[in-house]
């Protein structure tokens, strides 16, 4: 079912749906969904990158944790695979089913290891004068 | 009593009973919880269900959020310039759900265990009345601190610098009230239990339930904790009553707690096994595989340093000096040496270091820093153990889990 169903399911007054960038990605083809409020392609609600797989990374990770604790951690594929087993094990994940792939797909896509040496330069620095 | 923290701990369960939980199941996971149902409506139909605001009311809002359920809450290093760490600026770094409703009139504190000779019961009343207060700065920072510069990258909260803090705890030592209960010749270890629940709801399960060998249990500073800077705890910081351990990992510092263990072995509580907390007995190649067995506890943390004035990105004009200051501690020791560099660690000109206010509690430093003409220019900080011990300047050892990044603090300057 689409989200978009939900939504309309639920008869969302029009003010809870804030801003939304509804439309399709042009390059992946991918079907951004409405009534969402998207922010430069974060979801600011959950934290996650609005791509292919969102919505189910939404319904199978974010009941049981913040996904901001999913888009501050960078793995590969194996890595994220590892993660959900350890969660199967000692978190109470469910079994995800045909669903893995996907989540696997996004995650490795969305939150990769970026490459780095032993100590990065400073970022982020926000200029001011010192009196 | 504080406003409910937000609760995940029911909504599994009644999601299963209701009707709107079909909408999700096509994606095989349920709707409401997700976010995909916009914030406001979870918010009025799952009172805090994301985490709700509330709960860390009170807290400095220049703090860096990393997570929300939990709550892990870090502070950028120049909020954390006082010398005793105020409690909006501590940081929080909770495992499970924190309990909604505190009465510290009727919390009780259990000492039990193989190895206490009776099992005690106390109220929060006969801690104050029976046993001698304490009042002590102490320094806990979060075995993770750091861990968002480890690569390959480490999974968890992604701490850069601000999971530590030196506030002024007020209570019992622990060894009193452990001797009150009798300590058998056994006793190895003590453990917490505390009254926050597992993220899952699971009743059964502990979110985290850690603790020290007898020989931390029982010094001079270990203190059994109803106050921070003479008010209540904060609620996210473990109120009506924790466990306090300078220079240890802050995890050994039961929070919400309601029941310590005297055990005749390492306590084997919820996150005490397996990586947790642990680093490897070797030094291993970055992005290895560990087995369990080959994992050893992080007791006493190792020497660190921050600089907290000025803020990271000061412009100055040519000729303008530069105060810098900061704290320094290390672990069970005391910071013997502080020096900073401008010059990338080239060289290093030493700072003046105040003593602790008591033993385990951070080191204020300061120094004039100079430069030698225009351009972008680094403070970097190092500190030196009471072992001849310093921090290194590129990140140390990789780990497994990320703990125990103590590379020196940096901050950006430019003089123009």
């Amino acid at each position: 079912m689409h989200k978009g169903m939900v939504l309309a399911a639920l008869c969302l007054p029009v003010h809870l749906l804030g801003n939304s960038e509804p439309g399709k990605d042009s390059s992946t083809g991918y079907q951004i969904p409405p009534g969402l409020n998207i922010v430069n392609g974060i979801h600011i609600t959950s934290g996650l990158v609005v791509n292919e797989g969102f919505e189910v990374v939404l319904a199978n990770c974010v009941p049981c944790h913040s996904g901001k604790l999913i888009a501050q951690n960078r793995a590969t594929r194996d890595g994220w695979r590892n993660l959900i087993r350890w969660m199967q094990k000692t978190q109470k994940l469910w079994d995800l089913g045909d669903n893995e792939e996907s989540i696997l797909d996004y995650l490795a896509k969305n939150y990769a290891p970026a490459e780095g040496g032993r100590r990065a330069p400073l970022k982020d620095i926000q200029w001011y004068f010192l009196e | 009593m504080y406003p409910d923290p937000f609760r995940t701990d029911t909504r599994r369960g009644f999601i299963k009973k209701s009707a709107l939980a079909m909408f999700g199941s096509s994606l095989g996971g349920n709707l409401l919880g997700s976010g995909l149902i916009p914030g406001k409506l979870i918010a009025a139909a799952f009172p805090g269900a994301v985490g709700d605001p509330y709960s860390i009311i009170g807290k400095n809002p220049g703090l860096s959020i990393l997570n929300d359920r939990p709550w892990n809450v870090e502070t950028p290093a120049h909020l954390l310039d006082d010398e005793i760490t105020p409690a909006d600026r501590l940081f929080i770094r909770n495992n499970g759900i924190p309990p909604r409703e505190v009465d510290p009139s009727t919390w009780t504190l259990t000492i039990g265990g193989e190895s206490a000779v009776a099992e005690k019961v106390f109220t929060l009343q006969e801690l104050k009345s029976n046993f001698t207060h304490h009042t002590l700065q102490l320094t806990i920072e979060c075995g993770g601190n750091g861990r968002s510069e480890f690569n390959p990258p480490a999974k968890g909260n992604q701490w850069t610098t601000g999971a530590v803090g030196c506030s002024q705890w007020t209570g019992v030592r622990l060894r009193d009230v452990l001797e009150s209960a009798g300590i058998r010749d056994d006793a190895v270890y003590i453990g917490y239990y505390g009254k926050d629940r597992h993220l899952s709801g699971d009743p059964e399960k502990y979110s985290i339930s850690r603790g020290v060998p007898m020989s931390k249990a029982l010094e001079d500073e270990s203190l059994i904790a109803w106050a921070m800077n003479g008010e209540d705890i904060p609620p996210m910081n473990g109120h009506p009553l924790r466990l306090v351990f300078g220079g240890w990992p802050a995890s050994t510092s039961g929070k919400w707690l309601s029941k310590i263990v005297i055990r005749n072995k390492v306590h084997d509580g919820q996150k005490m096994g397996g990586q947790s907390y642990r680093v490897p007995c070797q030094p291993v190649t970055p992005g290895s595989e560990v087995a369990d067995e080959d994992m050893c506890i992080i007791e006493s943390m190792p020497v660190k340093s921050l600089i907290t004035y000025p803020r990271t990105g000061a412009i100055l004009q040519e000729g303008q000096p530069l105060t810098v200051r900061g704290h320094a501690w290390a672990g069970d020791l005391r910071v013997s040496a502080m020096h900073t560099s401008n010059d990338f660690g080239a060289t290093w000109q030493p700072c003046q270091l105040d003593g602790p206010a008591n033993r385990l509690a951070w080191q204020r430093w300061r120094a004039e820093v100079q430069f030698p003409g225009k351009g972008y220019y680094e403070i970097w900080a190092l500190a030196t153990d009471s072992e001849g011990v310093t921090q290194p300047m590129v990140v140390p050892g990789w780990n497994p889990k990320g703990y125990l990044n103590n590379a020196c603090h940096r901050i950006a300057v430019k003089v123009v």
